[in-house]
This record gives C-alpha cells, sequence and structure tokens, in this order.
C-alpha cells in the first residue's frame, strides 16, 4: 500500500471518529497505529513509498524520506499514540460527545505529525507543518468557554504559525539554491563557497521555525500556556511529539548545516539559555502541570544544545534522550491528568499524601519523576551520564556551558524531587474522595513498565537507537559506547546529589520569601506587544480613514510627486551641476529674493502682506529676466505685475477681508505640495527639452482616405474606416452612458416626485 | 512656437488641475471641472506631440478622449444630482459620511 | 496596396457579448411584463456563451488584428473566461438582493454586461486608444450603479467619491500615456515595445515620467495603497450587490491592463517600475493589514484585505521573471474567487430590510446555518492563506518569485505582514463559531440556486488548494 492512502486513511479515520463512536472505530484506530508502530520497528513492511504529484507545475509531490530518524519519530508517534488513545478513551468516559470530539482531533493532530516526519518534499513538511500547529490550536482550546485556554490557544498559534511562515522563506530560499524541494536531493547535492554563504541566511529563517515549535527561549510561553489543554493533549502533543517537531527539523538538517560555524554558536547558545531559564523556572511553579511543562522546556533545551554538536557520541546522547524523555514525560502528564481529573486540582500543596493512599500509584510516581530527576537505578541515570559525557567529548569543552548545564540538570532534579516530597508528604488534612482505584492509572502503569524495561535492557538501546545515529551523521562509524567513563559517572551522581541541596535549599530560601526566580513574563510582553499592533492599527485608521476627499487627493498628488522626484533621484536622470553652473552671484541674490517672497506668501495669514510679498515676487522675476538679456520680457512682466495689483486693490474695496479665514498648517501642507509639484513640472519642462523631432507630420490620413476608403470627409474616414473598432467601443461608451445617465436622472426625478407626496 | 512650448502648456495646465483638485474643498463641480481640465493637458500633449513627431494617432485620440470625457462628465454630474437630491450640498468637505 | 478588412474572428466573444447585452436590453424593454426573469436569464445566456467563445478559441495562435490594436493571446483568455465566470456568479448572488431592494432589475444587469464588456476589450487592447476605451466602458456603468439604489444617500455618496477618483486616476493613466506616446511615436503597444529595445531608460527622462503616471493609473484601478482610499468608502456605501461585483471582476481587468501597459510594452524598464510597485506593494500590505485590524464593518474589512492582496499580488508582477508573472495571474484569479464567495456570503445574508455588514452580524452563524459558516470558514482560511487551501498556494508562488527575484527581505516582510492579516480573518471564524448569535432564529433567505452557486464557489477554493495545477499550468503556459 502506498503510505500516501495510508496517510489519507488516517485523516478519513479523523472524520469517522468525529461522527461515531462504537467499538469499531477504536479497533480500526488501534490497528491503524500498530501497523505503524509495527512497520517502524522493521517488523512488517507494508508499505510503498512511490511519489505521488501533488502540484506538477511547482514540482511539488508527496514523497518520502525514510530513514532511522523518520522511522524513530513514526514509533514514538504510533507507540505513545496508541497508549494516549487508550488514555484518552478512559480519561473521558464520562461524557461521550467530548470523547469523539477530543478523539478525532488527536487523530487528526496524529497523522498530521506522521506526514511531517515522513515528508522528504519541503512544502508537503510545511503544509503538515501547519497542520499540526492548527490542530494544536483546537486542541488547547478545547474547553472553548474557558477564556484561559482561548488566550493561550490563540497564542500558541500565532507564535507557531509566525516561526512557520518565516521558516517557508527558508525553504523556498533551499529551493532557489538547490532547484529541488525534495531534502534527500538537498543532502546530496555539493555546495559552491556562493551557496555556503546564501546557507547562512536558511539556517536563520528556518531556526525561527524550530524555535517558536520547539517552545525555545524567547518563545516557550506558548508552551506553559498550553497546560490548558486536557491531559491527553498535554502528554502527547506538548512533551512527546508536537514540540519534537522543531527537534526533528534541525536533526533532519544537522548533515547539511552542521559545518557552519553558525549552527554550533546559535543552537548552543539558545539551547543553554532555555535550559536555564526553564529548570530555575520549573522549581518555583506549584501547579504539577507548569512543573512539567517548564521541565519539558528544559529538555527541549538540552535537545537543541545537544544537536549543536557533531560527533557520534553527542548525536548518539541525543536520540537516547529523545526517546526516553517521550516516555517519561508523558507518563508523568498522564499521572498529572488522572490527580486533577479525582481531586479537581493541580495545586502541589493540596495533593500532599498521595502517594500514601496508593500502592500503584505510588510506584508509578517513582518511576516516572525518579527517571525525570536521572536517579540512579533508572536509565534516566544513564541518559544524564551521557550527555555528561558528549558535552565533554567535544573538541572543545567549555568549562562555563559545563557548568551551567549541570547546574541545570540539578534544578531539574530539584524540582521533580519536590513533587515526589509533596506525593509523600504526611497530609495536613485529611482529602475527602473516593479512594478507589482509578482505571486512569493504566495508561501511565503501561510507561512506567516501559521504562522499567529500557532500563533493564539498557545495554541493547544501541541497536534502537543507531539507525538514527546514522541518519543524522551519516559518516559515524562508532557504535553504541558504554556510558561508564568515570567523569561524566561522577557528574550525573553529582547531579543527583545537588538536586537534594537545591531542593533543600529551595526550601529555606521558602522560608524566608516568596519570591519566583526564573519567572519571566514572555507572555504578558507578548500580549503588549500585540495590543502595540492594534494600537498601530487604531492610528493608522485614524490617520487614513475617514478623511475628506480633499485630503485623500493631497495625499495622492504628493505620492505621485514624491514618486516622480524618486524616480529622477534614483536614476540620476537630471545633471544638476550642469544647470547650477550657469548661476552668477547676482543671479543668486535674485534667487534668494524670490524665495523670500514665496515664503512669506505662504506663511503670512494677512491678505494685505501677501499682496505685497506677491507683487515683490513679479519684481523679483522681471529682475531676473533683465539679467538674462531679455528686457522684453522684463518690460511685459512688469506691466502684468502693476496691472494685476491696481485689479486686486479694486477688487478688495469690495472684500469683507475678516472673513478670509486661512489655517497655518494647512497653508504649509498646501506649501509642501506645492513645492514638490513645482519641482516636478520644473523636471518635466527640462526633460521635455530631450525629445528630438525630427519629421514633418505625415499625411497618411490625408494621402489614403481617398484611395483605400474612398471618402472625402477625412475625419469619417478616420474614424469609420481606420479606426473602427475603436469607434464602434467609443459608441459602446456613449451607450452605456446614456442608460446610466438615463436611469440617474429618473432616479431623481422619481425621488423629487416623492418627497412632494410626502410633504403633501 | 516649438514642441517644448505646447507641452510646457501642457504641464502647466496639468498642474493647474491637480491644484484646483487638491485646493478646492468647496464646491464638486469645480472638482469636475478640474477632472476636464486635467484631460485638456492630456489633449494638447497629444496634438502637440502628433504635430511635431509626423503621426496621426494622437490625433486621432483626440478625438477619443473629448467624446468620452464628455460621457464622463454627463455621468459625473448626473451623480451630482442625485448627491445634491439627497444631501441638499455640493460642498466637498460634507462628502465624509463613509467613515467605517 | 488594398484596404484589408481585420480578422474579427479573436473579437468573436465581444461580438457576441454586445448583440446579446442590446437584446437583454431590449427583452427589458418590450417583454419583461410578460417574463420578469427574462432579462436575467438571457444575462446569465450571454456570459455562458461568451465563455464558451473564449474557450473555443484558446487554441487559436496569439494574433494581433485590428491595425495593430487588439491581440488574442493565453493570458487574455485565461483572464476573460474568470471575468465572465465571475460574473455569472455575481447574477446568481445578487437576483434576490436586486429584486428585493426595488433596484431596475433590467437596467441593473445591462450595465453590469456593458461593463463586462468593457472589461473584456480592456484584456484585449493592444493599443493605447483601445485600452483607453476599455478601461471607460468599464468604468462609466459601474458610476452610474453604485448610485442605483433610491433610498441610500451613503451610495450616493460612495459613487461621487468613485467616479472623481476613477476620473482622476484616467486623467493621469492618459497623462503618462501622452508622454510615452511623444517618446515613442506611436500608440500601439507592439511598436512601442520595439521603440523601447532601444531607447535605454537613463536617457529619456519623459519616458520615465510616463511610466510613474501609468503604474500611478494602474494602482489606482487596483486600489493599492497610497492610492486606494476610494475602496474601502465605495466598498461599504455601494449596495452590496454592486459591492460584490466591483471587488471582484474589475480587479482582473485591472490587472490584465497591468500586464498590457509594464509586463507587455516595458519589460525593458522593469527596474524603473520595479522600484514603484515595491512602494505601492509594502505601503498596500501595511496599510490593508493594519487598518483591517479595527474594522467592525465586514464589507469595510475585506475592502482593506483587499487593498492587502493587492500589495501580495504586486509582489509577483514587480519580482519582473516570467515565473513571477503566472504567480501574480493565478493570485489575482484565486483573489477573485475567494472575495467573490466572502462578498457573495454578505450579499447572500442579507434579506429583506436588513444587511449582514457589521461583523457581530456574524456572530454565531454557525448555529444558525452550519453549511454556510462553513463556507465562509473556507473562504477566511483561503484569504489568510492557511495551507492547503488555494490562497496558500497563491501566497507561495509569489514569494517564491519573490525570492527568485533575491528580495528575500520583502519576501519576510510580505509573510509578516500575512500574519497580521489571518488575524483579522480568524476573528471573523471565531465569531462565527465561538459567539453566541444575536439572532436565534435560522437563516432562510437563501434559495436552492444561491446554496448550490455559494458551496460551489467555496468547495472550488478548496479544491484549487488540494489541486493547484488546475489553473497554474495555465497561468505557467500563459508567459
Amino acid at each position: 500500500m502506498n503510505i500516501s492512502c495510508y496517510l489519507l486513511i488516517g485523516f478519513v479515520l479523523s472524520a469517522i471518529l468525529a461522527w461515531r463512536r462504537s467499538p469499531i472505530t477504536s479497533v480500526l484506530l488501534y490497528t491503524y497505529w500498530a501497523i505503524l508502530l509495527l512497520w517502524s520497528i522493521k517488523v512488517i513492511a507494508p508499505f510503498t513509498t512511490v511519489p505521488i504529484m501533488w502540484v506538477p507545475s511547482l514540482d511539488i509531490q508527496f514523497s518520502y524520506h525514510l530513514d532511522g530518524l523518520s522511522k524513530l519519530f513514526t514509533a514514538l508517534i504510533s507507540g505513545i499514540g496508541i497508549i494516549v488513545f487508550l488514555f484518552t478513551k478512559i480519561y473521558s468516559q464520562a461524557d461521550p460527545a467530548k470523547y469523539k470530539r477530543l478523539a478525532a482531533l488527536l487523530q487528526l493532530f496524529a497523522v498530521s505529525m506522521l506526514g511531517l516526519v515522513l515528508a522528504d518534499n519541503l512544502i508537503a513538511l510545511f503544509v503538515f507543518w501547519e497542520l499540526t500547529s492548527i490542530s494544536s490550536y483546537l486542541l488547547i482550546q478545547f474547553n472553548t468557554a474557558s477564556h484561559a485556554s482561548n488566550q493561550a490557544a490563540f497564542n500558541s498559534l500565532f507564535i507557531s504559525v509566525l516561526g512557520s511562515l518565516v521558516m517557508l522563506v527558508g525553504f523556498i530560499e533551499l529551493h532557489s539554491l538547490f532547484a529541488t524541494w525534495e531534502i534527500s536531493q538537498i543532502m546530496s547535492h555539493s555546495m559552491t563557497i556562493g551557496q555556503q554563504q546564501n546557507l547562512h541566511l536558511c539556517l536563520w529563517l528556518i531556526l525561527a521555525g524550530v524555535i517558536t515549535k520547539s517552545a525555545q527561549f524567547p518563545f516557550y510561553f506558548w508552551l506553559t500556556g498550553a497546560m490548558q489543554a486536557p491531559a491527553p493533549v498535554s502528554a502527547y502533543l506538548h512533551s512527546a511529539t508536537m514540540v519534537n517537531a522543531g527537534i526533528y527539523l534541525l536533526a533532519r538538517f544537522h548533515p547539511l548545516f552542521h559545518s557552519l560555524e553558525l549552527w554550533y554558536c546559535a543552537l548552543t547558545a539558545i539551547g543553554t539559555i532555555t535550559m536555564v531559564l526553564a529548570s530555575l523556572a520549573s522549581l518555583f511553579q506549584d501547579d504539577l502541570k507548569a512543573v512539567l511543562a517548564y521541565s519539558t522546556v528544559f529538555a527541549l533545551g538540552a535537545m537543541v544544545y545537544l544537536l549543536g554538536g557533531s560527533n557520534a557520541v553527542t548525536i548518539e546522547a541525543f536520540s537516547i534522550f529523545l526517546v526516553f524523555h517521550a516516555i517519561y514525560k508523558a507518563g508523568a502528564f498522564m499521572l498529572a491528568g488522572v490527580l486533577e481529573k479525582r481531586y479537581h486540582t493541580r495545586e502541589l500543596q493540596q495533593l500532599a499524601g498521595i502517594g500514601r493512599r496508593n500502592w500503584l500509584f505510588a510506584l508509578i510516581a517513582i518511576v516516572t519523576f525518579g527517571a525525570m530527576a536521572g536517579l540512579p537505578p533508572f536509565f534516566g541515570f544513564t541518559v544524564k551520564e551521557m550527555i555528561f559525557k558528549a558535552k565533554l567529548s567535544t573538541d572543545t569543552v567549555s568549562y562555563v556551558l559545563m557548568t551551567v548545564s549541570i547546574l541545570s540538570s540539578m534544578l531539574i532534579a530539584a524540582a521533580s524531587f519536590r513533587c515526589l516530597f509533596y506525593f509523600f508528604k504526611r497530609p495536613a488534612a485529611e482529602i475527602k474522595s473516593p479512594s478507589k482505584l482509578s482505571l486512569g492509572l493504566v495508561s501511565p502503569l503501561i510507561l512506567a513498565t516501559l521504562i522499567i524495561i529500557i532500563t533493564l535492557i539498557s545495554q541493547d538501546m544501541g541497536i534502537i537507537i543507531s539507525p538514527t545515529v546514522k541518519a543524522i551523521l551519516p559518516t559515524s562509524t562508532a557504535s553504541y559506547l558504554d556510558p561508564n567513563s568515570s567523569a561524566s559517572y561522577l557528574l550525573s551522581l553529582m547531579t543527583v546529589f545537588g538536586g537534594i541541596v537545591c531542593l533543600l535549599l529551595y526550601i529555606l530560601l521558602r522560608k524566608f520569601s516568596k519570591v519566583k526566580f526564573g519567572h519571566i513574563p514572555l507572555d504578558k510582553y507578548f500580549e503588549a506587544s500585540l495590543t502595540l499592533v492594534l494600537q498601530l492599527g487604531r492610528q493608522l485608521t485614524r490617520l487614513t480613514q475617514g478623511q475628506t476627499i480633499t485630503n485623500h487627493l493631497r495625499i495622492i498628488v504628493s505620492s505621485i510627486a514624491v514618486l516622480l522626484l524618486a524616480t529622477i533621484i534614483s536614476g540620476h536622470l537630471i545633471q544638476v551641476h550642469a544647470v547650477a553652473n550657469h548661476q552668477a552671484t547676482s543671479n543668486l541674490l535674485i534667487c534668494s529674493l524670490l524665495i523670500m517672497c514665496s515664503l512669506s506668501l505662504l506663511l503670512s495669514c494677512r491678505f494685505l502682506y501677501n499682496l505685497i510679498s506677491l507683487s515683490l515676487l513679479g519684481l523679483g522675476l522681471s529682475l531676473f529676466f533683465v539679467t538674462k538679456g531679455a528686457v522684453d520680457v522684463a518690460i511685459a512682466q512688469l506691466l502684468v505685475e502693476v496691472l494685476s495689483v491696481i485689479i486686486l486693490l479694486l477688487v478688495l474695496r469690495r472684500v469683507d477681508l475678516k472673513a478670509v479665514k486661512t489655517n497655518k498648517s494647512n497653508r504649509i501642507i498646501n506649501g509642501v505640495i506645492a513645492l514638490l509639484f513645482g519641482m516636478v513640472v520644473t523636471e518635466l519642462m527640462l526633460a521635455t527639452r530631450s525629445i528630438n523631432v525630427d519629421a514633418k507630420l505625415q499625411n497618411y490620413y490625408i494621402d489614403n482616405s481617398l484611395l483605400l476608403a474612398h471618402g472625402r470627409n477625412i475625419v469619417n474616414v478616420i474614424l469609420v474606416d481606420f479606426r473602427s473598432l475603436d469607434t464602434f467601443a467609443e459608441a459602446i461608451v456613449i451607450v452605456a452612458t446614456a442608460i446610466g445617465v438615463s436611469l440617474l436622472l429618473k432616479q431623481v426625478l422619481t425621488t423629487r416626485g416623492q418627497s412632494h407626496v410626502d410633504n403633501t | 512656437m516649438t514642441l517644448t512650448a505646447y507641452l510646457i502648456i501642457g504641464a502647466i495646465l496639468f498642474g493647474i488641475s491637480l491644484a484646483g483638485i487638491v485646493l478646492n474643498r468647496k464646491n464638486l463641480i469645480v472638482l469636475l471641472m478640474c477632472i476636464e481640465l486635467m484631460l485638456l493637458a492630456v489633449n494638447t500633449n497629444f496634438v502637440a506631440f502628433s504635430h511635431f513627431l509626423g503621426d496621426n494617432a494622437g490625433e486621432v485620440f483626440v478625438f477619443f478622449i473629448l467624446t468620452v470625457a464628455a460621457a464622463e462628465a454627463a455621468i459625473g454630474l448626473a451623480i451630482l444630482m442625485v448627491l445634491y437630491r439627497k444631501r441638499h450640498t455640493i460642498n466637498v468637505d460634507d462628502l465624509n459620511t463613509l467613515k467605517g | 496596396m488594398n484596404f484589408v478588412i481585420p480578422d474579427v474572428v479573436p473579437a468573436i466573444p465581444e461580438i457576441f457579448m454586445l448583440a446579446m447585452t442590446c437584446i437583454v436590453l431590449l427583452s427589458g424593454l418590450f417583454l419583461q411584463r410578460r417574463y420578469p426573469s427574462l432579462p436575467y436569464m438571457l444575462s446569465l445566456l450571454a456570459l455562458v456563451g461568451a465563455v464558451v467563445l473564449t474557450v473555443a478559441l484558446y487554441k487559436h495562435t496569439t494574433e494581433i488584428t485590428f491595425h495593430n490594436s487588439y491581440i488574442i493571446d493565453h493570458i487574455g483568455s485565461i483572464l476573460k473566461v474568470t471575468i465572465l465566470g465571475t460574473c455569472f456568479f455575481v447574477f446568481l448572488y445578487c437576483r434576490r438582493y436586486v429584486a428585493d431592494r426595488n433596484i431596475l432589475n433590467t437596467e441593473f444587469y445591462v450595465l453590469c454586461l456593458f461593463s463586462v464588456l468593457g472589461m473584456m476589450v480592456l484584456v484585449s487592447a493592444y493599443s493605447f486608444i483601445s485600452l483607453y476605451l476599455g478601461l471607460e466602458i468599464f468604468s462609466l456603468p459601474l458610476y452610474a450603479l453604485i448610485a442605483l439604489q433610491r433610498d441610500a444617500a451613503r451610495s450616493a455618496e460612495a459613487a461621487m467619491k468613485y467616479f472623481i477618483m476613477g476620473a482622476v486616476a484616467s486623467g493621469m493613466l492618459l497623462y503618462g500615456l501622452s508622454m510615452i506616446y511623444g517618446a515613442t511615436k506611436s500608440v500601439d503597444i507592439a511598436v512601442v515595445s520595439q521603440v523601447l529595445t532601444s531607447v535605454p531608460a537613463s536617457q529619456n527622462l519623459i519616458l520615465v515620467f510616463g511610466l510613474v503616471f501609468v503604474v500611478v493609473g494602474v494602482a489606482f484601478k487596483l486600489g493599492g495603497a497610497p492610492f486606494h482610499m476610494w475602496v474601502p468608502d465605495v466598498y461599504e456605501g455601494a449596495p452590496s450587490a454592486v459591492t460584490l461585483f466591483i471587488a471582484t471582476a474589475p480587479k482582473i481587468a485591472a490587472f490584465a491592463m497591468a500586464v498590457r501597459l509594464l509586463v507587455d510594452m516595458m519589460p525593458l524598464y522593469q527596474v524603473e517600475w520595479q522600484h514603484m510597485l515595491i512602494v505601492v506593494a509594502l505601503v498596500s500590505m501595511a496599510i490593508g493589514n493594519f487598518v483591517a485590524i479595527v474594522q467592525t464593518n465586514l464589507k469595510r474589512m475585506l475592502a482593506y484585505s483587499s487593498i492587502a492582496h493587492m500589495g501580495y499580488m504586486s509582489l509577483g508582477l514587480l519580482s519582473g521573471n516570467a515565473q513571477g508573472y503566472s504567480a501574480a495571474s493565478f493570485y489575482i484569479i484565486v483573489y477573485t474567487i475567494m472575495s467573490l464567495g466572502a462578498f457573495g456570503m454578505v450579499t447572500i445574508l442579507s434579506g429583506k430590510g436588513f444587511e449582514m455588514e457589521t461583523i457581530n452580524d456574524y456572530k454565531g452563524l454557525n448555529s444558525r446555518n452550519p453549511w454556510l459558516a462553513f463556507i465562509m470558514l473556507l473562504l477566511m482560511f483561503s484569504m489568510a492563506g492557511v495551507p492547503p487551501i488555494a490562497g496558500f498556494f497563491a501566497k507561495l508562488g509569489v514569494i517564491e518569485s519573490l525570492v527568485e527575484a533575491h528580495l528575500v527581505w520583502l519576501a519576510v516582510l510580505a509573510l509578516v505582514f500575512a500574519i497580521i492579516g489571518a488575524y483579522y480573518y480568524l476573528r471573523v471564524v471565531k465569531v462565527m463559531y465561538f459567539d453566541a448569535p444575536e439572532h436565534q432564529s435560522r437563516i432562510d433567505t437563501t434559495s436552492m440556486d444561491t446554496r448550490i452557486a455559494i458551496s460551489a464557489n467555496g468547495l472550488f477554493i478548496l479544491v484549487l488548494g488540494i489541486f493547484p495545477g488546475i489553473i497554474f499550468n495555465l497561468c505557467k503556459a500563459a508567459f
């Protein structure tokens, strides 16, 4: 079966889920994902990957890139997907309508995510990317009545779409560099120096998509806001899969970009800042889901950090961390969901003592949160160890970076210890709740079991992740390395103890102050900047809308003048110095007189002063003519001036000068427009000189009208014969106008009739 | 007279019509007249070019512009009539009820 | 030398349109008493016939006839079919609106048909004279159409504004054309472009000046900023049926004018007009998107969105390569279909005595009529450029051609503006789906044929998103 068809079936299945709930649909759903899971771990191979053309004219097709990386992601999506669907069913047992919607949306998301990790064509990838953003939006605001969830959903959509569109430009730039949309072909392309230069630009643009989608600094606030979503959504989208989309893209493009200096610098910087801020914030949260959200952000930062490196150990650490994080974080979120469902709260203080009441819960909590903290018996410890080993193995070990990342790991450990601490604390007051074993614990239990299994077979993890490492680093030859080197072992142990120390410090600190560290109100900044945009919109509206038509025309005329001037200046069309050469000093004097006169004409509001400046202007002009040797013109100018002043004065006797109101700002605007337009007309006159007149009027029509058209009236011949089509069109103009005018006048006449009727 | 002189006349007519459009805020009829003036400037240009370049097409074009300008003016005045019926004003600045 | 009778075959669709328009006029005069819907039916027939004829002529090779003043080519045929098809849907949507509001029935259709005829002439015009005449044939009936509603003073004001702006625009355009004529000694676009190959831009100020005025005229007709002021006022003030017409087909005609005057006539002056169009595009996208955010009237919001869309479209034109031109034509076609649907929705939802104009009127549309709400959702998503709906591919093509022309900064800016644009489209969706309706009644103003038409319109956008090749290939082949 072609994999495109399989994706299509997935979308259809989503529609079916929304339509009705029955055992058959559930069976279909689990079969669907089970087949994928088995395929991704190479048990069965039912799929063909023949590309399907989508838009041939743009070379857009559904083609697939199947290597270790996409298989690993497919395994995550389908494996955790099955568990999440199971959990969803139990989670929303009480409300079947809600379940239908939730399951349908989750399925829509899961298939889009699947398309994202499988697609080889950049545009197809982008489309799936946007689909995941949209389904995430719909899932976050699942509870439409809540204002907070609406806001959070909007923020997440806005941020991820903004990033993705910038990323799209990066994709297009890649396309213009390599002339293909296929990732596999881009990777196998050899590069020239010029392309290397342009790659930087591509990287910047693509990074914008990555840091928004994968919740890196400064955009991680959308992920913490997204905790408004129901628990299955948080467990699936916001810890295990969707937020990893950006990470996936980084890993996918690793071979292309890793040789750039920028790649290492940018990824290390972004990753480190995100890690530090998120781990600090995570310790200071009281909401269980917020703690988990920040620790997810921390993990994503760590993954970005690791991807900055390019040796086999780092990439191995990255792949293992990716898988392991998805498992324990999904489990932790499900636990939080079960607690919220049962006790209607997510506050840690109110959940105190939960672990003492239910041994199963206690077990799962210890496993998942222990894995998160990196406690020694679990695989989490090994993962931490590998990460430290990877950091130590880079060619230039930066001790500052090392210290910072160890510190943030300690903080995360402290945060998970804190959760465990509350779970097993003696409760202050007895909690009233049904103590029945919750069915919802089944899914987290599966995940916890998975963690234990992984811990037991940790030596064989290499087989599972080696294809992924191979996909990211094609040149790597090193196989899975035993992490037991003394330095990293020590560091991991240090982290665990450091975590305990941090927790003690935190408790001490909490005794004295209520300060929350590490919490930056990024969402407030974001909302403020949105308000700013709205404000800008309002201002622009006030400026451009509701103006009088005169002001519209003013804007239009001045923009034309600006356009004209701009073309002149940009094209160097007129040699200014050639004109300036002629200016002698006497001319300068006269010119300054003229300018002063026109300025006073513009600025003065008194009519009499205006008259005086006007006549002075005329006088100056005639002087100018005299210096140019055109005495006759000068005399004519003088006469005209005198005459016009006399006429104006005669008129003035009859005009009430007080009634002539003038507005200064208006005058200045008019003045600027006049100046612009005067300059343009001057340029125009200079320009007309460039036309060379070569021929006399050709008497084509006169010569040919009798000969060809047998007509003596040339005008008639031109209209009816030579330009018959145009004349025809003109006749149409007249007819259409006549109809229009007659209708309008009819309307005027009838309304007049009506108003007469109204009056009587 | 040279071509330049005619073109300058054209440019000045065009400038005057634009100035009229921009400065006039009292009377819609003046606005319509300014638009006609603009077409007149265009016609001057066409005739001048046509004459001095020795090509008839420009003159023919002028025929058409003249007629169409008349049609345009007719429509404009008809709309003005309707507007006056409804508003009892032809003040340019009174055209301001549409502002969202 | 003999007087050669020009080849009239390329102009057959126009001739047919003219004949049919006259028949519609006559039928309205003499037969309307007996058969009230005859003019309407005949108008639809005229459009269908013209579409058939144009399609039949599509295979015709590019030919210039009527003494160098008329051209038939692929892009012209594509645009003509779009104009005719758009007008067909416009008639379907506004039949009831026109009947409800006592707008003179026959005359409404006749004026629209005349205007369509003018657009067809404009699309095919290949000399300044035919171009100008086409422009006026299509504009003059529109001025009259806006003022046709009896009882609204707003429509008279809108008509006056449209008239003044339109007349100034054609004045500007003519002034520019006169300068180009002076510099090249010809009014035929083919000849002018030939002459221009030997005249470099840097030596010919008058030509560049002419170009500025031409660009201004084109921007005016397209409704691009800063020459956009008439757009919101006219869209809001005109009766919805007329707005529907003005907001759709004339955009295509104006685009055709841009193609003829800039792409066909002055390809060598691309550097000069590229700069001007960058200014127009940037200002349009900024003003269109920012001002649309705060609008409360849907027609006005869509007006500003059209300004923004014209900005995006001109991005394709200004990139100056064949890819960009085809992307721009794809964009304008897709935009026309989207805006046809959106304004069509406004028109068909408006019943007797009330208008669905403000965004608040759309509150809870989903609970009042889920299917229409879904169609509106598709249209809004498409306008916002959400993949995989047609609007996305339109934007993609344009952005791709920009990157091809090494204008990456412009591409990024355009997409940032697109995000702001997405905000107000999604607001409409939010209002329809998540707000409580002000009236509980089900909407029943639509009749069967309009429902089918609007569904076809909306679904076509979706189909075009899934298979954009249908039209994209045609556009690509045209340049």
